[in-house]
């Protein structure tokens, strides 16, 4: 079970923290981290990215409620937010959290859009299925 | 640059636009001593700041990077209702950028030349009309064209159109998956063939070679892409001056006939007017019929250039289609530029008097245009249940055997395709909006449905499942010719020279000056005869 510590640590990364206040004290970025861990299966997760999507997340009214103890659409939300790097906002919109932490080009094997993906040429050399 | 009202510059040429059209010109004429002004509608750009937005993007349209400012404001590929005011029957969804440099920002950097029937569709297979230059006449301008923007391509590669000097760069390294789809058309009647592109495969024009960040639509992050900001900066290291956020908002004739001045506006309320011996106008195929037929006044009710009534009208686009299967082995995309490879033979195809001709992009970005992958891939599989190392195998695998392909066609100049000022609907400047009749008709759709068979042949040469044809016509990013090139004064607005048959000293470049549009990207063209032009230009000078 999730505990209730570090409340300075999501004071210090996750804003607008006045609106969820209250409920949010119980849920901290390492909380985070860890149910994300879970979750992915990774443990080597961004902290900037987690915060990012902590933030994204909790900016929808009741999802701090939701984090605590996380139904099967929360999980899920979780998981596509850090495969994507994008979360829904309270209207469904999407919006970005990360675009350099997105899970799913590591998940491909491949280099993440816009930064230099190594030796010129690469790309005509078949790729290996990525190890995690 | 603070500027009051009425400052008036007097320069040899001013020019309107600062992409790749007017950046060239400036600097070759700059290179000769002549006095250039170029004013840019839109504001200079720095590219960390592009990479940062494009970065910060949800939805990573081909705009995301860029400005889209009150006082120049542009259109988007994913609201095309935002700028333009659309008559229909059929949505015009290309758009452009307003900034320095111009739209190559955002440009693919396909640099194919025109096959050498592009030039005579009329008397070769009956239909539109012929362009009144031949390819012989514009080879060695495309030869220029190649060494400026710096096209890297395959000698051997098929092509159809003739060459007399070698590319100025080794080609760019096929993808793995092009060579895999090459192999598997092998005993098809198809063949996939290297593009050639201005994408730095060595050092070039201090230029780094290309990196594969597989972004080069909306921005190349190291400038490995050629864009029109090389020749901006040539330009102005050359003397030339470029005076940003400057709206050109009507040119005026004099008593003589000759254009006799430019008047501009700026963001802050002031405006200015600009004198010169030469005008070029090269602001694009939306901006700059706008520009001439917003310049009437009681003595020519239609606009500046516009004798023939041809101004604004043949708008036309590369209407194109779109298909996606997965392959039966990994092609693993999302590496290296976003295409390398395509099938170009029907550009040259012996159907025209029925139907367009067409290329076929192969894609390098997997499902990403049709589908929206890897996110949405992502979204089914979680959905499904996936996760962990269950979750990404299968995405791998998914993605590494994703296709699509996209048919690419011409479209025939229609006079009743548009664009017209809506003096209803202004800017923040107080500028019309452009207003667009746009119509795709029969002869581009059956090319778009001959197209879509090939893909269905390309699927079934690589063993491809789950295959998709996708209904919609998507639009390529061309504007093409709406202020035509041609030998008769009433049938066209400029001459070989492209210069306005109605007045001696102005100019007009671009995919504007096309009498009809090929299949192939225009770029290449663009910068050959805007080239081309130059020494008239020069010799207009002296006039």
């Amino acid at each position: 079970m999730l505990g209730r510590r570090a409340f300075l640590t999501v004071l210090a990364c996750v804003s607008p923290l006045g609106r969820i206040a209250g409920v949010a004290q119980s849920f901290s970025l390492d909380d985070f981290v860890r149910l994300s861990s879970r979750l992915t299966g990774r443990t080597d997760l961004d902290r900037a990215a987690a915060a990012a999507i902590l933030k994204g997340i909790l900016a929808t009214p009741g999802n701090a409620t939701r984090l605590i103890q996380p139904d099967a659409a929360m999980e899920r939300e979780i998981i596509i937010a850090w495969y994507t790097g994008l979360y829904a906002d309270a209207r469904g919109e999407r919006q970005l959290a990360t675009h350099t932490g997105a899970l799913q080009w590591r998940a491909i094997g491949v280099h993440v859009p816009g930064t230099c993906a190594g030796r010129f040429g690469a790309w005509s050399q078949p790729l290996r299925q990525p190890d995690r | 640059m603070q500027r009051r009202v009425e400052v008036v510059d007097v320069v040899d040429v001013a020019i309107v636009g600062s992409g790749v059209a007017g950046s060239l010109v400036a600097a070759r004429l700059a290179s000769k001593g002549v006095k250039v002004l170029i004013l840019e509608a839109g504001p200079r750009v720095r590219r960390p700041d592009a990479l940062a937005l494009y970065r910060a993007a949800a939805v990573k349209i081909p705009e995301c990077p860029y400005p889209n400012a009150p006082y120049a404001p542009r259109s988007r590929s994913d609201q095309p209702d935002s700028y333009y005011l659309q008559n229909g029957p059929d949505k015009f969804e290309s758009t452009y950028l307003r900034q320095v440099g111009g739209t190559t920002w955002h440009w693919l950097g396909t640099t194919l030349r025109f096959v050498p029937d592009d030039f005579r569709l009329r008397s070769k297979f009956g239909v539109a009309l012929d362009w009144p230059i031949t390819y012989d006449d514009l080879e060695p301008w495309y030869c220029e064209a190649e060494r400026e923007l710096g096209v890297a391509g395959d000698p051997n590669a098929a092509l159809d159109a003739p060459r007399s000097q070698p590319y100025p760069l080794p080609p760019i390294p096929l993808t793995d998956l092009d060579q895999r789809v090459s192999a598997a058309l092998a005993g098809t009647a198809y063949t996939a063939q290297p593009t050639p592109q201005a994408r730095n495969s060595q050092p070039y024009q201090n230029r780094a070679v290309c990196c594969g960040s597989s972004t080069c639509i909306p921005i190349c992050p190291v400038q490995a892409k050629y864009d029109a900001t090389v020749h901006v900066a040539q330009a102005e290291r050359l003397g030339a001056e470029l005076l940003d956020r400057a709206v050109v908002s009507s040119v005026e004739i004099g008593a003589d006939g000759r254009v006799s001045g430019l008047r501009y506006k700026r963001p802050d309320g002031t405006g200015g007017r600009t004198v010169a011996k030469v005008y070029v106008i090269a602001a694009h195929g939306i901006e700059t019929p706008k520009l001439l037929l917003q310049s009437r006044t009681a003595e020519r009710p239609n606009g500046v250039a516009n004798s023939s009534d041809q101004v604004g009208r043949n708008l036309m686009d590369h209407p194109s289609r779109l298909s996606w299967a997965l392959a039966g082995e990994p092609l693993w995309p999302y590496r290296g530029p976003m295409s390398t490879s395509g099938i170009e033979s029907p550009r040259a195809g012996g159907w025209r008097a029925d139907h367009a001709s067409f290329r076929i992009q192969i894609d390098n970005r997997g499902w990403e245009w049709p589908a929206g992958t890897p996110d949405q891939t992502v979204r089914t599989l979680v959905e499904r249940g996936l996760r962990g190392a269950e979750l990404d195998r299968a995405l791998a695998n998914h993605s590494s055997r994703e296709l699509s392909l996209a048919v690419m066609t011409e479209q025939l100049p229609s006079a009743e395709n548009r664009i017209v000022p809506d003096y209803d609907h202004r800017d923040a400047l107080g500028q019309p909006r452009p207003r667009i009749t746009f119509r795709i008709d029969d002869y581009t759709r059956r090319a778009l449905d001959h197209g879509q068979r090939i893909h269905e042949e390309v699927f079934t040469a690589l063993n491809a499942t789950d295959r998709h044809h996708g209904d919609a016509i998507m639009s390529s990013g061309h504007v093409i010719g709406t202020y035509r090139m041609g030998a008769d004064p009433k049938t066209s607005v400029v001459n070989v020279d492209q210069r306005s048959h109605d007045h001696p000293n102005l100019y007009l470049l671009g995919s504007g000056v096309f009498p009809t549009s090929a299949a192939s990207n225009p770029t290449l063209t663009i910068a050959a005869l805007a080239l081309r032009a130059v020494p008239a230009i020069q010799q207009s000078i002296a006039l």
